[in-house]
């Protein structure tokens, strides 16, 4: 969920901060979160609609890795994971009359993306390319934006959500010097 | 100043630090949760905006669209691709009307598709769909009605051959859109989706509208096929007119040279009775034997593949009514030549049945004329005149017959052509001469005048008429012709008069007056103007009209005749006898003599004569008072009957064969009142 903006750099929505700030909060307290925007020298005040430098986003992301000890890599998957959840609270629409996270995952393109766009005008959502197995989702799709890990994680989440075990990985990635990234769902048998 | 506070302190003690802690967490709570619903309300009203607007866009799209364009599929493919990529169905397919079967559906072959690699196969299928027309009307079949339907789960549909593609491609349901003309479903645009929530109200009718709006489109087209299909077709046959047949053979004589083979075959078809027809039984029978051709023409067309043995699908056969009773065949394919006689073969054979009209057992026959091209026609009018000379000239050999055109008359056309073009020229330069053929009273063998009869001089040949007169008045050239005859008879005739000024009465000059010439409505101005330029006296010509031109237009006849009396001019019927029909008619023709036909006079003999004939026309003229000339006088014994019976004039070898100016004048000057034949003796002694 973000735009390029005129200056080179890319822009994220509101949305993607409020969540952060829901996900640290619940996982921390809500003054971790003020730690966290004092130490990455964030504006810090976010409303869903707008539109913020993701250096913002990143550095947030950063100070958290720093603070509990962790990998970037690992605070952005963890925080697509918890993510989900709240999104689909408050976006019902995203999966309205989905069961399974197969559909849901599926209808990226089809459904919730259009839904984004509806609401965040000009938001940036990549096109996924699908490759369907019994057992496996493969999906492929072209992004800048460093933001994969917080896919694997949304993944993750929707498994989690719809209650379904299976393995999210992330073979190939446009910044290691791949084509494009790609996601690979895959249910356990 | 806050106007609460304004009256009044807080009544309350400040709290201690932990309960002011909380306090203040509360209160942060209320502002983040009045914050989260402000944003809630104001994504709602973006995403409601947009959404509204994007169906407000698509919705203009198309109608913008749909009313520029008369191409119905170019106005489907740009719809099926902005509603898909609008409101994010994967894909959408079209489906038109199938015009052979009412009530069934079939691919468009036009659809809209960002799908994964499993959705393939559905695609596919959806580009080769057949869907049939429901059994039962009542049947619920959401691409047969009148309004969108929304399919939340295609699996549960009835006759839904593609379900288990679909579900190979995750699609769940499904969203037809009706594109309606009047009530006819010309099309329907389908559209399927992994999304299984129901669409909502307003945007089905968008959809509606936009269904409509392509709806115009068909609509449109359908009138416009109709204008163009009326301005081609024949409205009594319903078969292709005139000018698609002229489009077709223009269009395959192009396509033909383009690809340097031969242009099609080309059959010309001419009833032969069809007149009879239509003026005995009346038009309505005519437009009836009409309509029964076409109907066999069209029967042997369709079956035509049954009589094609080697390659039945190879040819190709346009047929169509040119006009009143012809009709024509265009035929192409490898085995044009041989098909087109075998088609003609087929005519004549299906018109051997009498047609029952009115209890009249009605036999028409055709005659066919074909031309072939071998490569050689650089124009097709070039061969649309040949099927027509050819089909001339079967009608000339009687009914049921078919020419092809070929070398033969090919030539004959050629030596016409030149023949007229020489003509034309020999009139311009006046390549013609006079001869005069003595005319005298029998019962005196008095010289009374001469019958001028034209001569071409074409290089050192004197041609006589019967070479070039049938030329001269088909192709109009005898208009000219007239006119110069007139024109130097008149002369000779004042030339004449000044080497006898007294003789009374004077010597009359008789002219032959060619349908065409005599019909023209200018033809009595034309005489007055020669005779005022070559100072003529009326009295000194006479003008003869054959019975043909007499028959033909009766009134125009009678107005002319009578005009020319009027100018002192003597007028005569040419070739009396010949044309049976004007016996009985002869006294409503105002006329001063009538010249009967040398065919009744030249066969009789001393040994066998049958005078009936020519007695009753002597009887006939004497009662109208009317004098009587005779032509083909051979004989002494023609002579001697004929005075008995009254006949006043004659002419022929007997006395004189046609001579020259000069010759005529010698004779006039020599014995202008004596005997005839003494005169003559005198001369060629």
């Amino acid at each position: 969920m973000g735009l390029h903006s005129i200056n080179g750099g890319v822009d994220v929505k509101g949305l993607m901060f409020n969540v952060l700030e829901d996900v640290i909060t619940d996982a921390y307290g809500p003054e971790a979160w003020d730690s966290l925007i004092c130490m990455a020298g964030a504006e810090g005040a976010y409303s869903s609609l707008g539109t913020y430098p993701d250096t913002e986003f990143h550095a947030i992301a950063r100070a958290t890795a720093t603070l509990t000890g962790q990998e970037t890599t690992d605070v952005l998957q963890a925080f697509g994971q918890s993510a989900m959840p709240i999104i689909l609270e408050r976006f019902p629409l995203f999966a309205e009359g989905v069961d399974d996270a197969r559909t849901f995952l599926l209808s990226l393109n089809s459904v919730i993306h259009p839904e984004i766009r509806k609401i965040f005008a000009g938001a940036a959502c990549p096109h996924f390319k699908y490759a369907i197995g019994d057992d496996i989702i493969q999906i492929t799709y072209h992004s800048r934006r460093r933001f994969c890990d917080i896919a694997q994680g949304l993944a993750r989440g929707a498994l989690f959500h719809f209650g379904e075990a299976g393995e999210v990985s992330h073979p190939e990635c446009l910044h290691s010097g791949d084509d494009a990234c790609r996601l690979d769902i895959r249910w356990a048998a | 100043m806050n106007q609460l506070g304004k009256n009044a302190s807080w009544p309350f003690p400040e709290s201690p630090a932990d309960e002011r802690i909380a306090q203040l967490e509360r209160r942060l709570e209320r502002e983040r949760r009045a914050r989260q619903e402000a944003e809630r309300l104001a994504e709602n009203g973006l995403r409601d905006l947009y959404v509204s607007r994007a169906r407000i866009e698509l919705l203009n799209g198309i109608s913008v669209r749909a009313n520029e364009s008369d191409d119905p599929l170019e106005v489907l493919r740009l719809a099926v691709r902005e509603i898909c990529t609008t409101l994010g169905f994967p894909f959408g397919n079209v489906l038109l009307a199938d015009p052979d079967i009412p009530g069934a559906m079939r691919a468009a072959g036009i659809s809209f598709a960002r799908t994964c690699d499993s959705a393939q196969p559905f695609i596919k299928a959806s580009h080769d769909v057949r869907i049939a027309a429901p059994a039962d009307d009542r049947a619920e079949q959401p691409v047969m009605t009148q309004v969108p339907v929304w399919t939340p789960d295609i699996d549960t549909l009835d006759g839904f051959d593609r379900a288990r593609l679909a579900r190979l491609a995750s699609f769940k349901s499904m969203l037809t859109v009706p594109v309606l003309s009047g009530r006819d479903v010309e099309a329907v645009l389908e559209f399927f989706s992994m999304d299984q929530r129901e669409p909502e109200l307003e945007l089905l009718d968008v959809l509606l509208q936009a269904g409509l709006q392509i709806g115009g489109v068909f609509r449109r087209r359908q009138h416009a096929d109709r204008l163009r299909d009326s301005a081609l077709t024949d409205p009594l046959t319903g078969l292709p007119n005139r000018a698609a047949f002229a489009q077709n053979i223009e269009r395959s004589f192009r396509n033909c040279r383009d690809l340097r083979e031969p242009a099609p075959s080309l059959l010309f078809i001419d009833l032969d009775g069809f007149k009879l027809v239509n003026d005995t039984l009346g038009h309505q029978a005519g437009d009836r034997l009409l309509i029964d051709m076409a109907d066999k023409l069209r029967m042997l067309v369709s079956n035509a593949n049954a009589f094609e043995d080697e390659n039945p699908f190879a040819s190709n056969v346009q047929l169509a009514r040119l006009a009143g009773d012809e009709f024509t065949l265009i035929v192409d394919g490898p085995d044009r030549a041989k098909l087109a006689e075998r088609f003609a073969a087929e005519i004549h054979l299906s018109l051997r049945q009498p047609q029952w009209m009115e209890d009249n057992p009605v036999r028409v026959t055709a005659s066919i004329g074909i031309a072939h091209d071998d490569g050689h026609y650089t124009t097709v009018s070039d061969m649309l005149r040949d099927a027509d000379l050819a089909m001339y000239e079967a009608k000339s050999l009687g009914s049921e017959r078919t020419v092809v055109f070929d070398q033969k008359m090919r030539n004959n056309v050629q030596s016409r052509l030149t023949l007229v073009n020489d003509l034309r020229t020999a009139c311009e330069n006046g390549d013609f001469i006079l001869h005069y053929q003595p005319i005298l009273a029998l019962e005196t063998e008095q010289l009374v005048g001469f019958e001028a009869l034209v001569r071409w001089k074409r290089g050192d040949v004197i041609v006589p008429p019967s070479e070039f007169i049938a030329a001269a008045e088909e192709s109009g050239v005898i208009t000219l012709l007239g006119q110069w005859v007139m024109r130097e008879a008149c002369t000779t005739a004042v030339r004449w008069h000044k080497l006898v000024p007294d003789r009374e009465p004077p010597l009359r000059i008789s002219i032959n007056v060619a349908p065409r010439q005599f019909l023209q409505p200018t033809f009595v101005q034309q005489v007055r103007e020669i005779l005022k330029e070559t100072g003529a006296d009326p009295r000194w010509i006479g003008i003869e009209i054959t019975e043909g031109a007499a028959i033909t237009k009766p009134h125009h006849t009678a107005r002319v005749l009578e005009e020319l009396r009027a100018l002192n001019i003597q007028v005569g019927l040419d070739d009396f006898g010949t044309g049976y029909s004007s016996l009985s008619r002869l006294q409503t023709i105002p006329i001063d003599n009538i010249k009967i036909d040398q065919s009744f006079v030249r066969t009789q003999t001393r040994n066998n004569a049958q005078w009936s004939v020519v007695k009753a026309m002597l009887d006939l003229a004497h009662a109208l008072q009317l004098r009587v000339v005779v032509e083909g006088l051979e004989t002494e014994f023609q002579r001697e009957e004929l005075t008995a019976f009254g006949c006043e004039y004659g002419q022929g070898y007997l006395f004189s064969k046609p001579l020259t100016e000069e010759d005529a004048a010698a004779l006039i000057i020599e014995q202008p009142e004596g005997p005839f034949r003494q005169m003559e003796k005198r001369i060629a002694g």
